[in-house]
């Protein structure tokens, strides 16, 4: 009998081979490839330009969380509607390796998808590989990934049903992008602004493609503490419902 | 009303039958045995072993077929079956597998993916990933539904076949009472979340069958009526326009009977004891029941 850790290995690995067999990816792909290419439309050559990076990544965010909310209340809310789950709880495994190995190989690949596609900008803006704002950029989309991992998931155990789960979550999400300022730190570009223009303050001085007005670090940290502390709260809460209390019928 | 109520099922050595009407908590029954449901009051144990906190342990012991057929459709058999294995912890894997699909008739199949396959096909891949970790118990919920006969067919060879050579004992969930009877040896019968009887088949088939008379007539109601008038019967009930009696005194009940017919000038169409089936307990204690 495998040991706790071996199976968990195992259930990820086979998590991935599920995502990388999903028929919709290489469709995930393409709009991860078009919302990279959307944003440099402006560009009519190598322009040495990080600015770029900020201009178009309202299409990313809007991408990134329509693919997000898609794959994880699939992968969550499908489970109980297909029985994949109730197929999953028959084998010798426990309940947290097949939450934790669910949540972290739809992270993994989801985020690899956008990191690997986000990368052509170093290409077709001609940035440097050590230009920081780049890896600024790819934290900010890692933190939306991990917010709307989190509001998918958490909506997912209460709805049941992938399509709703779905459209709650897609909702949800950019309801609150439209409904609150902005430049808030609960909206997605709000906190994309509010870290990167933090950043571009310290390492381009004199830049403001971000914003005009000074970040300030409340703002700042706030934007990095607000999606981390609701995935925390959220994922943990979901995790202690799953292992300890949820009945699967 | 709680789903399940002082429900104590027994699951020896060899193939055990589950039997009840839809509704009646055979798949709940199933769900608290995995651990899948919490029983909100009482305890459920098996192996000695609390259901709902010692669930992984039970299921390192069990392999179980679901109803549905959850499976991953763009993998094929032999890569779901792999990982299965991997989960078990199966050092063989190859091995096991390749015998495994050869046992439940898959091998041609094996490489084509999951999604492609018949319904009978993913009964048989159902019945092989529960049998994968070489299980103490394996508890099939409804292997024979939505297939056709020769399906059916070979399906049960299967479970016999695999019960034989591996002396894998099984919990088979079913409507279809005349698949069990190809191949059960004990059989449960559960109503509205309670036990109604359990046994050994002959064991039931004598209890059930001994005093139970079936009768034929032109006007059931009618005849019905002249019966219960008379000291010889416990309980009568209809199913499909045909009398069932349970008999206290048989020698005089069957004097009887042609006597009432020709009184109320009935045409009686048919009298005899009932038949040893499984579908007839089951209509005997599920109706009664009613």
């Amino acid at each position: 009998m495998n040991k706790p850790p071996k199976a968990f290995f195992r259930l990820f690995l086979w998590e991935i081979e599920n995502c990388l067999n999903l028929p919709v990816l290489s469709l995930i792909v393409a709009s991860a490839i078009l919302a990279v290419l959307v944003q440099s439309t402006s560009i009519t050559g190598f322009t040495h330009d990080y600015g770029d990076l900020y201009s178009g990544a309202s299409t990313i965010f809007l991408i990134l969380t329509l693919v997000t909310c898609t794959l994880f209340s699939h992968s969550f809310a499908g489970s109980f509607g297909r029985g994949d789950l109730k197929r999953m709880l028959s084998y010798p495994v426990k309940r947290w390796q097949i939450f934790v190995s669910k949540a972290f190989a739809l992270n993994l690949v989801i985020f690899s998808i956008y990191a690997s596609t986000y990368a052509m900008n170093l290409y077709i803006n001609a940035i440097s590989l050590l230009e920081p704002m780049f890896y600024v950029s790819l934290f900010t989309i890692f933190l939306q990934l991990l917010f709307v991992c989190a509001v998918s998931v958490g909506i997912s155990m209460l709805a049941k049903s992938e399509l709703m789960s779905i459209v709650i979550s897609f909702l949800l999400v950019f309801g609150l992008d439209n409904a609150i300022n902005f430049h808030g730190i609960s909206t997605s570009m709000g906190r994309f602004r509010n870290i990167f223009g933090y950043f571009e303050q310290i390492t381009h001085p004199g830049f403001h493609y971000a914003s005009s007005v000074a970040v300030t670090f409340e703002r700042f940290t706030g934007s990095i503490v607000f999606p981390l502390l609701t995935a925390v709260v959220v994922l943990g809460i979901v995790f202690v419902y799953f292992t300890r209390k949820m009945e699967i019928d | 009303m709680p789903a399940l109520n002082e429900l104590t099922i027994q699951i020896p050595n060899g193939i055990s039958g589950f039997v009840g009407k839809n509704g009646s908590g055979k798949t709940t029954t199933i769900g608290v045995l995995l651990g899948l449901i919490k029983a909100n009051k009482g305890q459920a144990s098996m192996f000695g072993l609390d259901c709902w906190k010692n669930s992984f342990e039970i299921r390192q012991k069990l392999g179980v077929m679901h109803e549905t057929n959850a499976y991953p459709g763009n993998f094929s058999a032999r890569r779901f079956l792999t990982h299965v294995a991997k989960l078990y912890g199966i050092t063989q894997i190859d091995q096991t597998i390749t015998q495994l699909l050869k046992d439940v008739d898959l091998t041609h199949a094996q490489d084509k993916p999951i999604k492609t396959f018949s319904a009978g096909m993913f009964k048989r891949l159902g019945l092989a990933q529960a049998l994968i970790g070489n299980p103490e118990l394996a508890i099939l919920d409804e292997p024979t539904a939505n297939i056709d006969p020769l399906g059916r067919i070979t399906i049960l060879e299967k479970i016999k076949d695999m019960h034989t050579k591996h002396g894998t004992s099984f919990l088979i969930s079913t409507h279809i009472l005349s698949d069990l009877e190809k191949i059960c040896n004990y059989l449960i019968i559960i109503d509205q979340g309670k036990t109604i009887d359990q046994g050994n088949i002959n064991t039931l088939t004598e209890k059930y069958s001994a005093n139970i008379y079936k009768i034929e007539v032109s006007n059931p109601p009618q005849f019905i009526t002249a019966l219960q008038k008379t000291d010889t019967i416990d309980k009568v009930w209809v199913e499909n326009d045909k009398i069932f009696c349970k008999v206290n005194n048989p020698e005089m009940f069957c004097a009887e009977i042609p006597k009432i017919a020709s009184e109320l000038k009935l045409q009686l169409k048919g009298f005899q004891q009932t038949l040893n089936s499984l579908e007839e307990i089951y209509s005997q204690t599920v109706g009664e029941k009613r």
